[in-house]
């Protein structure tokens, strides 16, 4: 009894915590445009179904350092990437390696 | 042909019908309120494609609270990429099929039945059944349908004969049959269709997969290309390839590319699979033709008045919203895409800007800025692989391509890492639309 009034006042506060009526929208829209593209290749949530790179559970740094690399024509393991990484601006490599990131 | 006959044929070929019946086009403009209740909104997506399906998907993905029903009338679909390895025998048609069971996890509901007719004015879409869907905004994507008035001689029923394998199924089923059934030392000829065109880098392949087959299995056959274009894509990597593999160039040569007016086909014979070329009509005599006829928006776009006079539907592509229907999107083939090419990564690309549009505008929220990649892998043997990228953005309201980005395969990659990058993308673009 004790146990579930305690849940209950937990799960009110949380409920509380949330803004009113807001939409769930998901933040870093630069980041999820380019992010979802990527899919085609990288997988839905940049899980690979075969032997293109899976992007999910990468650290942001990690996929801004390979494409700074990929752009700048110094990834010896390029095939297609340093073609498409230089299609992206600093600022927007920096968007989708978040939204990657932060992929649940 | 009677009526029920064309829809079969339109259900089998592109799994869609379109009525001829009736198409209220509304006005051109559309406003941008937020739906009363976005948590009701409901989006219709028809056609179960990379594009329509890859909609559907996205449209639960973006606005999980949207109610989104996608029709189309087959079960199966048989994708177009992956269809010339079919016909080179490097793998078997079932394996390039899906179900829509994948689409039904994510929420979508799935209708297989036929669209007799947009009413645009009453926003619902009539079905075949008798059911009616209506709906706050529906997407579009039809595919493509053949001119078949563009060449003496041959009409749509001449296909289960001559087929033309562009819309992958049965007839890719036809054409490999006849590949390997053909008389030893036979000709095959194919006659891509003139631009626009769905999937440019296509014939090409198709030549390298037949002529992977031939060269193991039939190798004194002969392939004659006779193309009304001047050049193709990715037309370098391609004759590389052949020469490589397939001796091009030389007086051995499997393959023969005849292209620009000496290679336009103006009249085809049908009972003798003869094709008239070039200003003096010279005759080439095929054992297997494959003519590919030029192309249009699907007919569903047609009579929906969602295309102009080019048979493609014009639209706003920031929204993918047609520019002469309001609250109708149209994308991937049959939309006028331009500078992104008509594939099915660019209608991947595509189906999830104008899903995540189109959640936007339901809930009077900011989309953020829409941006686009085509990646297009092309096979001219099993281990042999070329490709061609760009990344795209959105510059005053228009798809433009990035300046710096994108390309063909360099000389310094290797090729069968680009094979092997080919099966890899086929696995996983497949997967992202219908898994």
């Amino acid at each position: 009894m004790h146990k579930k009034h305690w849940r209950l006042a937990l799960a009110l506060g949380v409920l509380a915590a949330l803004p009113a009526a807001a939409p769930a929208a998901e933040p870093n829209l630069m980041g999820r445009n380019i992010g979802v593209t990527c899919f085609g290749c990288h997988g839905t949530d940049g899980k690979s179904q075969g032997v293109a790179p899976s992007l999910h559970g990468k650290k942001a740094q990690e996929i801004i350092d390979k494409m700074h690399a990929f752009r700048a024509g110094k990834d010896p393991e390029a095939t297609i990437m340093d073609r498409i990484a230089r299609g992206y601006t600093d600022e927007q490599i920096r968007a989708v390696a978040d939204y990657f990131a932060n992929l649940p | 042909m009677s009526k029920t006959t064309r829809r079969k044929f339109l259900g089998q070929a592109a799994g869609l019908a379109a009525g001829a019946g009736l198409t209220l086009a509304g006005c051109a403009t559309s406003g941008n309120k937020p739906a009363a209740s976005a948590k009701k909104a409901r989006v219709v997506v028809i056609g179960g494609g990379f594009g329509g399906a890859t909609a559907a998907k996205y449209l639960k993905r973006f606005g999980p609270e949207l109610e989104v029903t996608l029709v189309e009338y087959n079960k199966k679909y048989y994708t177009c990429p992956g269809s010339n390895w079919v016909l080179g025998g490097l793998r078997d048609l079932e394996s390039i099929s899906f179900t829509y069971d994948g689409l039904r996890k994510h929420g979508v509901k799935v209708v297989h039945d036929w669209v007799t007719a947009i009413d645009a004015d009453g926003q619902n879409v009539r079905l075949a059944s008798g059911g009616q869907l209506p709906y706050d905004r529906l997407v579009v994507s039809p595919g493509i349908d053949f001119r078949w008035d563009t060449v003496a001689g041959i009409s749509e029923k001449d296909s289960n004969t001559i087929p033309h394998a562009w819309k992958a199924g049965p007839q890719t089923a036809i054409l490999r049959n006849q590949i390997m059934s053909m008389r030893r030392g036979g000709t095959f000829v194919i006659v891509p269709p003139p631009n626009p065109f769905r999937c440019p880098p296509g014939p090409y392949e198709r030549v390298s997969m037949v002529a992977h087959y031939l060269k193991q299995h039939n190798p004194t056959a002969k392939i004659i290309i006779l193309d009304p274009k001047p050049k193709f894509s990715k037309q370098g990597l391609f004759t590389a390839g052949w020469k490589k593999l397939y001796g091009f160039g030389t007086d051995n040569s499997m393959i023969e590319w005849i292209g620009g007016d000496d290679g336009k086909v103006s009249k085809i014979d049908v009972a003798t699979r003869t094709a008239y070329h070039g200003p003096l009509e010279e005759a080439v005599k095929a054992d297997v033709l494959n003519f590919v006829p030029a192309q249009k928006a699907g007919r569903l776009a047609e009579a929906a008045g969602l295309t102009d006079a080019s048979g493609w539907c014009p639209v706003n592509q920031a929204t993918w919203e047609s520019t002469r229907v309001p609250k109708v999107h149209v994308i991937g083939d049959a939309a006028i895409q331009k500078p992104l090419p008509k594939s099915g990564f660019a209608a991947n690309s595509e189906a999830k800007m104008c899903a995540a549009a189109i959640v936007g505008l339901l809930r009077g929220e900011d989309a953020g800025p829409p941006s686009f990649i085509n990646t297009c892998y092309s096979l001219v043997a099993p281990h042999y692989g070329i490709s061609v990228a760009m990344v795209y953005t959105l510059k005053d309201g228009k798809v433009a391509k990035v300046k710096g980005a994108g390309g063909l395969t360099p000389p310094n990659v290797d090729v069968s890492q680009e094979a092997a990058y080919a099966q890899s993308w086929w696995q996983t673009i497949t997967a992202d639309v219908w898994s």
